[in-house]
């Protein structure tokens, strides 16, 4: 407490804002990006290639949002109910998000189709998809479904700014930066994502399962001599990708709003994941420093580029062009699953 | 079927159809059609004589017919496919689909010259991704070639006040320096093209939103997410010539179906399309032969560059549209393209003709808006859906016309089994 | 099939397995495996022995599942079985090696030992406790020590073996199927496999491997069969026969000559290898060592050997696709060995590869672009970088009439769906027909039919004739001493002898080749 007196100054409060609020946000785009990066994983461990995320998480969110605007006046009338439908949007979410991976494991393990070409078509269909369901229902022009994230999704509450005292002590401010951090944007989603990113690394790493649908990534033809039903490991591991995608999806636009699209975060996660090499923990570690990257350009307060009037998009090509760098130097050493993208021919054994 | 029976059915004397005691089992009808079907096509003709010589030709003009006819036949079906999905979305307000799909089709045929008008970059995005086909290569990066050259080309026109033509060159280049980041990549580290075109898109999205608002001169400043007009420079020079008054009908598409017909002799008719497609479909017989992927793998997505730079600047130049800062997505004419090449076989004649059917159906889309709760999404979902379809229409084109490529590799282990290792 | 019961162990069945009649017949035509009796007695060590193509990798994988038989039955412990697939040799209790071991490479070695068999709790977490336990009494039992912690990737080839070994022990499998297991290894490893497969024996195990190499087969086989060309040629005690009488058997009689063929007059070197090292493209051991011979003008010199014997490595070197270790290689006096391939094509290099699909052709071409494939600036075929059509039509309705190749539509047809034996053909035609002086053969009539062959052999002979260099490389006896002037053996990479095809016998031959004789002259200094 004491090395922390300096900050018992009025002068505290808005770096202290400032920086819960930006720590905020980072938790509650990081999660989403890392989910969604181990959904690219789940599939490509299998030995399927999902370029397809951005589009899976869109419908994810659509029918996240959905559920969301259905229970709306039901949660306004009994507002402890409010969880209960978070939590079904969350199913409903994840079960589309599986749905739409319908048309991957489909097309790539039963048809053996390019995954690259079914993976962009997938991204194309979602958004419209999704705009024009919500325009037969809701009338024209209703994308967006509800009028941003309803305030009721939300858990706990921050303390807000103006109730601090012009002067507030050491302790005060301690707890109005925790209370922001954690608060300001926290939903049922967080815990849940937690939960499933520590849940789906045991399943891949730790299981008898995930040791399975790992070789058919690796060498189908070896899995299959012992007795691995190549087939359905891959449409578990594209099945996995889908929930995980639909669920990130859904988790995202409750933090930048929903409007049938995931603004290419799909494709950050696909940055993150081989900039994670495929591997959970740095995967969680470059789902931060992206989402960081990322959080910090639209926070405005990173320095400005000298000369440059909104040079902060230049922060946001910085994920993309790390990955780039990181492909070059890991050419020779990629952890990238060998069997990925090629379909699996019994015949050809 | 599996693939093995049709190999062992295929290499088979005839005897094994006409009831050998040894077969394993009798083909059923389908199977032993195909089959007769396969031996009337591949069977053996004595070769030399003149007459003979002509029967080669007709067997050949033949094979040719058929081979188009299945290319255009799966296309076809792609189209439809899409299509009619498509209307079937269309049930989700079901009083107006009749209205609807009248209304698709008669604003797409009333507004032909704004079909052309899309066609157009379409039409060079599409070559670029069918050129780099060719050499095996997936050119998921034309948008961004598309994206930065469009950038290049406002520039040019804006700030520097070139004429059109230069700017062309100089956005053309740039396209084809974008294009050349996963060509380098892919020959020397042997990374996926696909992966980095993916991030060298968004890395382009960025580094134009950076370029709209810091070149002097580009923004428009009283709409600060668009660029200014090109009208605004006075001088008609920047701006690429249109031949009617509404800028539907210009240069573009007339540049387009030229470097069609030129791609169509470089890929088919000159030492460098020979060694381009050489690579495209054995890269270790190319290399056997001396020629070098390294080397084609990089030419060919300059040259992809180089198109889809042409596309970008040509839409951008031609004063209609205004470059608008984005930050969620990648322009969509890049990925349009892609099942134009794929359902024309990445043959450039075939993309000219696949062009024109897609460009159709996203202008006519626009003849949904308004009818009950329509809108241009329909067009979008019905390409996406004959993207999805294409990804079978290359499967089909190369199982039943050239003897497939799973059928073979299952054919090359077995002989690998009794030849080789035994 | 799940209903199929296992047959009880009966102790008191002689033979632990049989094959009864297997006949394999491929593609309708191709007789892999011809009415084969075999009787396997239980805990012995059983050699199949055989050349090339003689049918022992067939009757192997029709034991393990990856195969069905044409016709004929398995027998195992007296009762008939029918294996459809790998999972049903698994809970027959055989297990097999395969030559290409299929091991995960980023998994350790106890997670592929367990993969596809592994014990797990009720929430499916992975438990090793108790396959460590059985893994590491299995590794005391028969002396396998592997470091179960690394990965596959990191592990000597002979400690992968050594994990496929485990593999099938962890599996409980009492029939051991090895194919070719020394063919990877080095002269050490090779002699830890024959210590562990005398453990094996020991412990009851049945063995059943497949080799060509006549020592292993004196050293740790009970019993062997020889395999020729399909057939079982009969079952051995080991040691009842000399080496001569098994190389005979093993290779059969010399045929008469087929290709007419006048004396050869070889003049100036045009090829000469130095002390030759190439590195295999698998495994760390040296696929060609300290090779040197000489290639005369006129002159058509023979690399003999038994596939996997480094002739592959050899050839790929001299045509650029391999790089070399260490040695020279010079054509016409120029040291070649660091040029590109073009450069290598154009100072006169000819090459039919082994392999025509990967190498030779581009199957989606037509026949009249394959005819081109090396040279398709050449001033006859382009202008100015355009292809002239009709030039090369012109050409290749030419090399059709003269190697009376065979299609649907001539210089049109798409080269894949024709057969491989005018397949070949375009092969051969297209690098005679260039102007060079080397011609390099690997295997020119692999899976052709006799009448293919002889035009073949006649070709290569009159471009002999006609001045060219050339070295083949071939597995077949017959087509060696129809066509070559000089035979070297070679065996695990190096030469053991150089031999008059008109002084020389096929025993003599099957002898050097399966390494159990070394010329003098040959001999490395030390030795192994």
């Amino acid at each position: 407490m004491e090395m922390l007196s300096f900050l018992a100054d009025g002068a505290a409060i808005v770096p202290v804002a400032q920086a819960a609020s930006i720590l905020s946000t980072l938790i509650v785009i990081a999660l989403p990006l890392i989910l969604v990066a181990f959904a690219g994983m789940s599939a490509e461990r299998s030995g399927v290639i999902n370029l397809g995320l951005e589009g899976m998480m869109v419908l994810g969110a659509f029918a996240g949002f959905f559920v969301l605007k259905m229970f709306t006046p039901l949660v306004e009338s009994h507002p402890s109910l409010a969880q209960l439908a978070v939590l079904l949007a969350i199913l409903a979410s994840a079960l589309l998000g599986w749905i739409s991976s319908l048309l991957l494991s489909f097309a790539s393990i039963k048809l053996k189709a390019n995954q690259v070409i079914v993976g962009t078509a997938i991204n194309i269909i979602a958004p419209a998809l999704a705009t024009l369901v919500a325009w037969a229902i809701f009338g024209q022009g209703m994308t967006a479904m509800t009028d941003g994230t309803p305030a009721w999704v939300s858990i706990g509450k921050a303390i807000p700014q103006s109730s601090l005292p012009s002067d507030p002590s050491v302790g005060e401010l301690v707890r109005f930066f925790f209370s922001n951090m954690f608060f300001q944007n926290f939903f049922l989603t967080t815990p849940i994502i937690l939960a499933l990113i520590v849940l789906v690394s045991l399943f891949l790493f730790k299981t008898k399962t995930g040791l399975r649908l790992r070789a058919c990534g690796e060498n189908p033809q070896a899995a299959d001599t012992v007795g691995i039903n190549v087939g359905r490991m891959r449409f578990l591991g594209t099945s996995l990708s889908g929930i995980l995608s639909g669920l990130g999806g859904f988790a995202i636009c409750l933090a930048i709003g929903y409007e049938a699209t995931v603004i290419g975060f799909g494709f950050l996660a696909l940055a993150v994941m081989i900039f994670g090499n495929w591997k959970p923990l740095p995967i969680v570690l470059g789902g931060f420093v992206f989402a960081f990257a990322r959080v910090l350009a639209n926070s405005g307060i990173l320095p400005d580029i000298p000369g440059l009037t909104r040079g902060d998009d230049l922060y946001l090509c910085l994920p993309y062009l790390l990955t780039l760098i990181v492909l070059v130097f890991a050419s020779r050493h990629s952890h990238a699953p060998k069997a990925e993208g090629i379909p699996y021919d019994k015949s050809a054994r | 079927m599996k693939a093995t029976d049709i190999n062992a059915a295929l290499n088979a004397p005839l005897s094994y159809l006409d009831g050998n005691p040894k077969k394993p089992r009798k083909l059923n009808k389908w199977e032993y059609r195909n089959l007769a079907a396969y031996r009337l096509l591949t069977s053996s003709l004595p070769v030399g004589e003149n007459e003979n010589s002509l029967s080669e030709r007709k067997a050949h003009r033949r094979f040719f017919i058929k081979s188009m006819g299945i290319t255009i036949l799966s296309s076809i079906l792609c189209i439809a496919f899409g299509l009619l999905l498509g209307f079937l979305l269309m049930l989700m307000d079901p009083s107006h689909i009749g209205t609807g799909i009248q209304s698709f089709f008669s604003y797409g045929i009333n507004n032909l010259p704004r079909v052309i008008y899309t066609a157009g970059p379409l039409l060079l995005c599409a070559l670029s991704v069918g050129f780099c086909y060719k050499c095996g290569l997936f050119n998921i990066g034309a948008p961004g070639q598309y994206m930065i050259a469009g950038m290049v080309s406002i520039i040019c026109a804006l700030n520097l006040h070139l004429p059109w033509f230069v700017s062309i060159l100089i956005a053309m280049a740039s396209g084809a320096l974008v294009g050349s980041i996963p060509g380098l990549l892919k020959a020397y580290f042997n990374i996926n093209e696909v992966i980095t075109s993916i991030m060298v898109n968004w890395i382009v999205l960025f580094v134009n939103n950076v370029l709209l608002n810091n070149v002097p001169g580009v923004l428009n400043e009283k709409n600060p997410t668009k660029s200014l007009a090109l009208s605004t420079v006075g001088d008609p020079l920047v701006m690429l010539p249109s031949f009617t008054s509404d800028k539907y009908i210009n240069l573009t598409i007339v540049i387009g179906i030229v470097l069609a017909v030129v791609l169509f002799f470089v890929v088919f008719k000159t030492t460098f399309g020979y060694r381009l497609r050489a690579v495209g479909f054995n890269r270790d017989a190319a290399r056997y032969a001396g020629i070098s992927s390294k080397r084609n793998i990089i030419l060919s997505f300059v040259v992809g560059g180089l198109l889809a730079g042409l596309g970008g600047a040509c839409f951008y130049l031609l004063g209609n549209a205004q470059y608008t800062y984005n930050i969620s997505s990648v322009d969509q004419m890049g990925f349009d393209a892609i099942p134009i090449a794929l359902l024309a076989n990445n043959n450039p004649i075939g993309i000219l003709f696949t062009t024109f059917f897609i460009s159709f159906i996203k202008v006519s889309g626009i003849g949904l808006q308004g009818v009950g709760t329509y809108n241009d999404k329909f067009a979008e979902i019905m390409i996406a859906l004959i993207l999805y379809g294409s990804a079978f229409a290359v499967l089909i084109n190369t199982v039943f016309l050239k003897g497939g490529r799973t059928l073979k590799k299952g054919k090359k282990e077995k002989e690998g089994k009794e030849n080789g290792n035994a | 099939m799940a209903t199929e019961t296992l047959p009880a162990v009966r102790k008191n069945a002689p033979y632990v397995i049989e094959f009864d009649g297997i006949t394999k017949v491929f593609n309708g035509t191709l007789v892999a495996n011809d009415n084969i009796h075999i009787q396997v007695r239980r805990g012995e060590i059983h050699a199949l022995l055989g050349e090339n193509g003689a049918g022992k990798s067939t009757l192997m994988s029709i034991l393990f599942g990856l195969l069905p038989p044409t016709s004929g039955r398995l027998l195992l412990n007296g009762e008939e079985i029918r294996v459809k697939n790998p999972n049903d040799a698994n809970r027959f209790g055989i297990g097999m090696v395969h030559q290409h071991f299929m091991l995960i490479d980023v998994f350790t070695g106890l997670e592929n030992i367990v993969l596809g068999h592994e014990d797990a709790n009720r929430l499916g977490f992975l438990k090793y406790r108790k396959a460590k336990e059985k893994i590491q009494r299995l590794m005391d039992t028969y002396g396998l020590h592997v470091d179960l912690r690394k990965k596959v990737q990191d592990m000597t080839v002979g400690m992968q073996q050594k994990v496929e070994i485990l593999k099938m022990l962890y599996r409980d499998s009492d029939v051991l199927i090895f194919d070719e297991p020394t063919a990877v290894l080095t002269a050490d490893e090779i002699e830890d496999l024959m210590k562990i497969f005398r453990m094996l024996k020991n412990e009851g195990k049945t063995i059943l491997f497949i080799t060509h190499k006549l020592n292993e087969v004196r050293e740790v086989a009970d019993r062997f069969t020889i395999l020729r060309k399909g057939r079982a040629i009969g079952t051995y005690e080991s040691g009842k026969l000399t080496n001569e009488e098994m190389a005979e058997l093993m290779v059969g009689h010399k045929v008469d000559f087929t290709t007419p063929k006048g004396e050869a007059h070889p003049g100036e070197i045009v090829l000469r290898i130095e002390n030759l090292q190439v590195k295999s493209a698998e495994g760390n051991k040296l696929a060609v060592d300290n090779l040197s011979l000489d290639v005369r003008r006129g002159e058509v010199v023979s690399v003999l050997g038994i596939d996997g014997n480094g002739q592959e490595e050899l050839v790929n070197a001299i045509a650029g696709l391999q790089k070399t270790k260490g040695g020279r290689i010079f054509l016409n006096g120029k040291a070649i060995e660091h040029l590109s391939i073009k450069k290598r094509n154009r100072l006169g290099i000819s090459h039919i590869p082994g392999d025509r699909h990967r190498y030779g052709l581009i199957l989606d071409y037509s026949v009249m672009y394959n005819f081109i494939q090396e040279m398709p600036e050449n001033a006859t075929f382009s202008n100015k970088g355009f292809l002239k059509e009709r030039a090369i039509k012109d050409y290749s309705d030419e090399m059709i009439r003269k190697y009376d190749i065979r299609s649907s539509m001539g210089s049109y047809t798409l080269t894949r769906t024709m057969s491989g034996g005018n397949q070949q053909k375009i092969i051969v035609g297209r690098e005679i027909e260039r102007d060079t002086d080397l011609l390099l053969c690997v295997q020119p009539t692999r899976g052709l039919d006799v009448g293919a062959i002889s035009t073949i052999h006649k070709e290569i002979i009159k471009a002999r004739d006609e001045g060219k260099a050339i070295l083949l490389v071939s597995l077949e006896l017959d087509e060696v001493f129809d066509i070559a002037d000089t035979i070297y053996t070679l065996f695990e990479g190096r030469i053991t002898g150089r031999f008059n095809p008109k002084e020389t016998t096929y025993k003599e031959l099957g002898l050097y080749m399966s390494g159990a004789k070394c010329q003098d002259e040959f001999r490395k200094e030390g030795g192994r």
